[in-house]
């Protein structure tokens, strides 16, 4: 019995990643609180895509990345697929990424993420531009990506904490 | 001695574990691009499995939307607060106003009748409308649209008018069982025919993912001048004409912008209008609209709907 709880907890706890990057999805598709937020806001899901790729890629496996970017491509209307392909490249990434990461100061970890953030961004704009065969005002997309990059500090702190708390044993 | 088979499956496994790992990206890389060259091929089948997944995720968004909404409307209150003095005395002078504007459409209401009576004016018939919350709101970057807790089962269908109190949000773009997926008039995709309401030249309203749509198709920008209202023009027939739209706040070489009178802060509740037109929702018909500047009807009113008749039959 208590095998078995056990290992409900630790299936439990190894789903947090993930369902806390689905928290992150919907509610990327609610009416927005914050009147400033309304048209950029930060991009959490990448942030939690990008956190959980590189320290516990473990728990966020490539169709999970899949999944939660083709959701909230069919929730917020964005071409579907875009946020998939973004998400998926990611993890692709994430080891690549983790080998710069491990050991180093979190400044480091903070441009290396702004770099990332920003690849992210401007590929997410061209392929917009292709699929509206228009030019389209990435003045949003700067605003957006700089939102993201300036929360990462607090956001990182956040995942950290419940990396230590939560998952140190799982 | 017993360890030496699991450490030789070990040194075959880990490889393979890394080699699978890589093909998975790879097949989920070409799975992404697969979705999207099907969505660019086949936009409807698109938009109905998104609405699908709405359909799904409602009773998430449903539930979820309403703490969302209670903290807006907190931090709401809280800037009201601060503005309250000022809010009162320009609401006294805008009431002030009103009421002489009030005098001013009573007397053309009794006028408009009298004409309509001597004329045997066919008006365009009222519209069947209902009231519903907004649930989800996808105004990003690249995406200005509204999920809506009404669906196909309780009569919205695809092209009807949602509107508030103030005006025109967009129209509904795919209706889903429970929920609607709704195009704002600011989004990319938007294209409305509009009309100067003081000069009654044509024009298209283009959305372009900001606050400010675009006018387009205007003979020329003298035509009009910042403060003049755009309604819809009827032409097409997917939104019955004179619905208030917005106000010209810039007229300059690179466009001329519009300023929606819908507030898009504050979006909760919304009203989806069936005006049973009989239009198409090709939105490129209206080619035809380049031609912007009809024939002016002899005007007279003021209200909400223009009695110029059916563009339809106006513009051919």
């Amino acid at each position: 019995m208590i095998r078995v709880l056990h290992r409900i907890d630790v299936i439990a706890r190894q789903s947090v990643p993930f369902a806390l990057a689905l928290l992150l999805v919907l509610m990327s598709a609610l009416p927005a609180t914050l009147p400033v937020f309304r048209q950029a806001a930060p991009w959490w899901v990448l942030i939690a895509v990008f956190y959980w790729s590189v320290y516990r890629p473990d728990l966020m496996p490539v169709q999970a990345a899949f999944v939660l970017g083709l959701l909230q491509d069919f929730l917020i209307g964005t071409p579907p697929g875009v946020s998939a392909l973004l998400y998926v490249v990611l993890r692709g990434c994430a080891g690549v990424i983790a080998r710069h990461v491990t050991g180093r100061s979190f400044l480091k970890v903070w441009v290396l993420f702004a770099i990332v953030a920003a690849s992210a961004v401007i590929a997410r704009h061209l392929i917009m531009i292709l699929w509206y065969e228009q030019l389209v005002d990435p003045g949003l997309a700067v605003v957006q990506l700089l939102l993201t990059v300036g929360v990462y500090p607090l956001a990182g702190w956040a995942l950290a904490r419940l990396q230590k708390g939560l998952l140190a044993h799982v | 001695m017993a360890r030496n088979p699991a450490s030789s499956i070990a040194r075959y496994a880990i490889p393979l574990k890394v080699w699978l790992q890589r093909f998975a990206v790879m097949t989920f890389v070409v799975l992404a691009f697969g979705v999207m060259l099907l969505g660019k091929a086949d936009s409807r089948l698109m938009e109905r499995a998104r609405v699908a997944v709405a359909d799904l995720m409602s009773p998430i968004l449903d539930v979820a939307s309403e703490p969302a909404q209670t903290v807006s409307n907190f931090m709401d209150s809280l800037t009201e607060l601060a503005v309250l003095r000022e809010e009162n005395a320009r609401l006294r002078q805008e009431n002030a106003r009103l009421l002489e504007w009030e005098r001013a459409a009573r007397s053309l209401q009794s006028q408009n009748a009298a004409l309509r009576s001597l004329t045997n004016f066919v008006d365009v018939p009222p519209a069947r409308e209902i009231a519903t919350w907004v649930i989800g709101d996808s105004s990003g970057v690249y995406v200005r649209s509204l999920l809506i807790a009404a669906g196909t089962d309780h009569g919205v269908a695809k092209g009807q008018a949602v509107l508030t109190g103030e005006g025109l949000v967009g129209r509904v773009l795919e209706a889903g069982q429970r929920v609607s997926r709704v195009l704002l008039i600011t989004d990319l995709n938007s294209r409305i025919p509009v009309r100067i309401e003081r000069t009654r030249v044509r024009a298209i309203l283009v959305g372009d993912n900001t606050d400010r749509p675009l006018l387009e198709y205007l003979p020329s920008h003298d035509v009009v001048a910042p403060g003049d209202r755009v309604v819809t023009s009827g032409d097409a027939g997917v939104f019955p004409p004179g619905l208030a739209i917005g106000e010209v706040v810039a007229v300059t070489e690179t466009g001329v912008r519009v300023r929606p009178f819908v507030d898009w802060n504050r979006l909760e509740l919304v009203r989806v209008a069936d005006f049973a037109l009989p239009g198409i929702l090709d939105d490129f018909r209206q080619g035809s609209a380049e031609a912007a500047a009809g024939p002016a009807l002899p005007r007279a009113s003021n209200g909400p709907v223009n009695a110029e008749g059916r563009d339809g039959a106006e513009g051919g």
